[in-house]
């Protein structure tokens, strides 16, 4: 699998590469800021972009300004922003309502591997990846009559992990649930919360998340 | 009171004219002259300061001078109304003294001897007019030539009164004036000095007079006296007067501090004030005999002016309501500069206890794990903990998202991790200025905070509107209220020449509003 990567800090891009060269990726590209990353990528393009949000030259948003460009340019790309910040607005700038093959995720992540080449692995076949800590924090807000009260803290536990984009089967893993308990508490969090459910994963983690943010 | 002037002055030149007797010219200039003067000067001041008595008595100064001109007049009713109003004047000048500059009599002291002082002169001449052996009407104006046989003893008697009494005055003339402060001093200095030289040509014209020198040497120093009195009420008319020119140094005053605040204001003030012994107090100002005079600012006392009690109150109330502005803009600008110095000393402890710390035991984790790498994950966990409280660290110092995204994001990041339930009702769905948006940031942070801290609320209503440039941020809880200010935010908001109002009687909740224009508009 072909990885674009680009972060203007030379130690912390190259340690990536290394990571994703070791987990078996195959870098073509390494850039120090937007521009260049598009440059790359149009001129080769990556089956993965992994970018870092905030870049030269003005270092607020270039990076997710780029990966929303890829995605209007290369809707096969996959890419993964990489950020410092714990903020949904800025993954939720990823997600639009057809969302496919986008992710956010906390700079700190690429540190485990497996977390690392999952997400990479996810947004390359046209999933969806939202950092846990932002599910976090958009579980974790102060409600006033809160329905999230209403769940089990299975239910909970399921609701944030199907936030973060995993499919069942990928809940099955991370829970030690079988996939007929994992379909029951899906069911059971969209009934409590008056959810859809939708016809793809994808529609799912969307629904999920815009009920969270209301 | 121009009638009046003219009038009694005409009145005078007749009497002196055409009175019947042969008046030298000097004479009839000078006693126009002190006349008009006191008079003149006695309706401008009474003019200008109605709140002093001194240009009443002034005036009455010199219609007591003019009506003793009647002696002037070859008729015997006059010749009567002159020797009895002779010397009715130097009481009457003596009131002006003992009182000046209020006017008024304000002690038992003034009481009696402005009372010895009439008592000396009309019921004495009068009694005088009785009993002495006089034949005929006389001009009585211009000093007769005095028989070699002398002077009643009554009048003797009369005139060493006269002599104690005006030795007395000028004696606690002279005290007062050594006792005052700069500014008793400055206001004293017309009626002491002019005064003094009154009294002293008076005394000496009497002593002249008792000695029985010859017309020669008496009718000079009677000019004298008359000299002064001439030149005299021009001073007393510019004391009074000149607290009224100071005010216009209000004004001056006003234009300086408005340019900005002095490195002295203490000199500034006290060179307006006039007085060097002036004090600027921040606090408590420890009970004084010397007055005291507040600095306020929207019904707080800013600071205190302790300045010499002699000052008029009025003067002083106009200097601090200039100063007050000037010290409120200097004590907010301090407060925002100790804000912000407190907020980095707060960020300091922030880095030194947490990050830093845990930095350190990574460092130290590292090592050890040298010779047991088992510890590695426990320094990666460690590192991890430290990037976490880094990353809140620099959330709570500034919210990227209100630049990046705006003012609706970043208030939603912020009701996300609110303690307390909070609910953004309205946000405006156009950019607002970058400083406009960073003080509803603000303004809503530290409420929220608050609202958390103390306020015990189920919820918190967040609403902000922008219409016309005019920018309204609600923030309102159903806590328990009793908030009384919110010091920082009040800053804040009044940077932006708008106000902050904290709503919060107890047991109804708390309402924060700032209200301010967007400076972009």
């Amino acid at each position: 699998m072909r990885v674009a990567l680009a972060d203007d800090a030379a130690l912390f891009r190259e340690g990536v590469a290394r990571l994703l060269t070791d987990a078996g990726f195959e870098v073509v590209a390494k850039a120090g800021d937007a521009a260049e990353l598009l440059a790359r990528v149009h001129a080769d393009p990556p089956d993965v972009v992994v970018v870092d949000i905030r870049m030269p030259p003005g270092f607020t948003t270039e990076g997710l300004d780029a990966a929303r460009e890829i995605r209007e340019t290369h809707p096969e790309i996959g890419v993964l922003v990489l950020s410092a910040h714990v903020e949904p607005h800025y993954a939720l700038q990823l997600l639009d309502t057809n969302a496919r093959g986008a992710g956010y995720l906390l700079k700190d992540r690429v540190t485990d591997l497996a977390e690392l080449s999952d997400a990479v692995r996810r947004v390359a076949a046209g999933g969806l990846v939202i950092d846990p800590g932002v599910v976090a924090t958009l579980v974790g807000r102060q409600r006033v009559d809160d329905p999230l009260k209403s769940l089990s803290e299975r239910e909970r536990e399921v609701l944030a992990v199907m936030a973060e984009g995993r499919s069942n089967q990928a809940i099955c893993e991370r829970l030690f649930l079988s996939p007929k308990t994992v379909e029951a508490y899906v069911r059971s969090v969209f009934t409590k919360l008056g959810l859809r459910q939708g016809p793809d994963d994808n529609r799912r983690v969307l629904a999920v998340l815009a009920y969270l943010r209301r | 009171m121009r009638v009046l002037w003219l009038g009694t002055g005409f009145l005078a030149l007749a009497a002196l004219v055409w009175g019947g007797y042969e008046v030298p010219v000097p004479a009839v200039v000078l006693n126009l002259a002190v006349g008009l003067s006191f008079i003149g000067a006695g309706v401008e001041a009474a003019d200008r300061r109605p709140d002093s008595f001194s240009g009443q008595l002034m005036i009455a100064v010199g219609l007591a001078w003019f009506v003793r001109l009647a002696g002037a007049i070859e008729n015997d009713v006059a010749f009567a109304v002159g020797v009895a109003t002779k010397t009715l004047y130097l009481a009457v000048l003596g009131h002006l003294l003992v009182t000046y500059p209020s006017g008024r009599i304000t002690s038992r002291w003034q009481r009696v001897v402005v009372s010895v002082a009439y008592g000396l002169t009309v019921p004495v001449n009068v009694g005088y007019l009785l009993v002495a052996p006089l034949d005929g009407p006389q001009n009585i104006v211009v000093i007769r030539e005095v028989q070699a046989r002398g002077i009643p003893t009554v009048a003797v008697v009369v005139m060493i009164s006269g002599i104690a009494l005006f030795g007395a005055l000028l004696a606690r003339m002279i005290t007062r004036w050594l006792r005052s402060g700069s500014v008793g001093r400055r206001d004293l200095g017309p009626v002491v000095w002019g005064g003094a030289a009154i009294v002293l040509t008076t005394v000496v014209t009497y002593l002249a007079a008792l000695a029985g020198l010859p017309p020669a040497v008496q009718v000079p120093l009677q000019w004298s006296t008359e000299a002064v009195l001439v030149g005299w009420p021009l001073a007393l008319l510019y004391g009074l007067v000149r607290a009224r020119l100071d005010r216009s140094a209000v004004g001056e005053l006003a234009v300086s501090l408005g340019a900005g605040l002095p490195g002295d204001l203490r000199s500034v003030l006290a060179r307006t004030l006039h007085d060097p012994t002036l004090e600027i107090v921040y606090g408590e100002v420890a009970p004084t005999s010397r007055g005291v005079t507040y600095l306020e600012a929207g019904g707080t006392r800013l600071a205190a002016l302790v300045h010499d009690p002699a000052l008029d109150p009025g003067f002083v109330r106009a200097v601090a309501a200039s100063a007050a502005l000037a010290v409120q803009n200097e004590l907010r600008a301090r407060r925002i500069v100790e804000a912000a110095d407190e907020a980095r000393r707060q960020v300091e402890r922030d880095l030194h206890d947490g990050a830093q710390q845990r930095l350190v035991s990574v460092l130290l984790t590292l090592r050890l794990a040298e010779i047991s790498p088992e510890l590695l994950a426990a320094a990666r966990e460690e590192l991890a903990r430290a990037l976490d409280e880094l990353r809140e660290l620099a959330r709570g110092i500034y919210p990227v998202l209100l630049t990046d995204a705006g003012l609706g994001p970043a208030l939603l990041s912020l009701v996300e991790r609110s303690a307390v339930p909070a609910v953004l009702v309205g946000v405006p769905e156009e950019r607002l200025s970058p400083v406009a948006e960073r003080t509803c940031y603000f303004v809503v942070a530290e409420a929220l905070t608050n609202a958390a801290k103390y306020s015990r609320a189920r919820e918190v209503k967040i609403e902000i509107i922008s219409s016309n440039g005019l920018v309204t941020v609600d923030v309102s809880d159903n806590g328990v209220g009793g908030v009384s200010e919110l010091r920082g935010l009040d800053d804040r908001v009044a940077a932006l020449g708008g106000r902050l109002a904290v709503n919060s009687p107890v047991g109804e909740g708390t309402t924060v509003r700032a209200e301010f224009s967007d400076p972009r508009r």
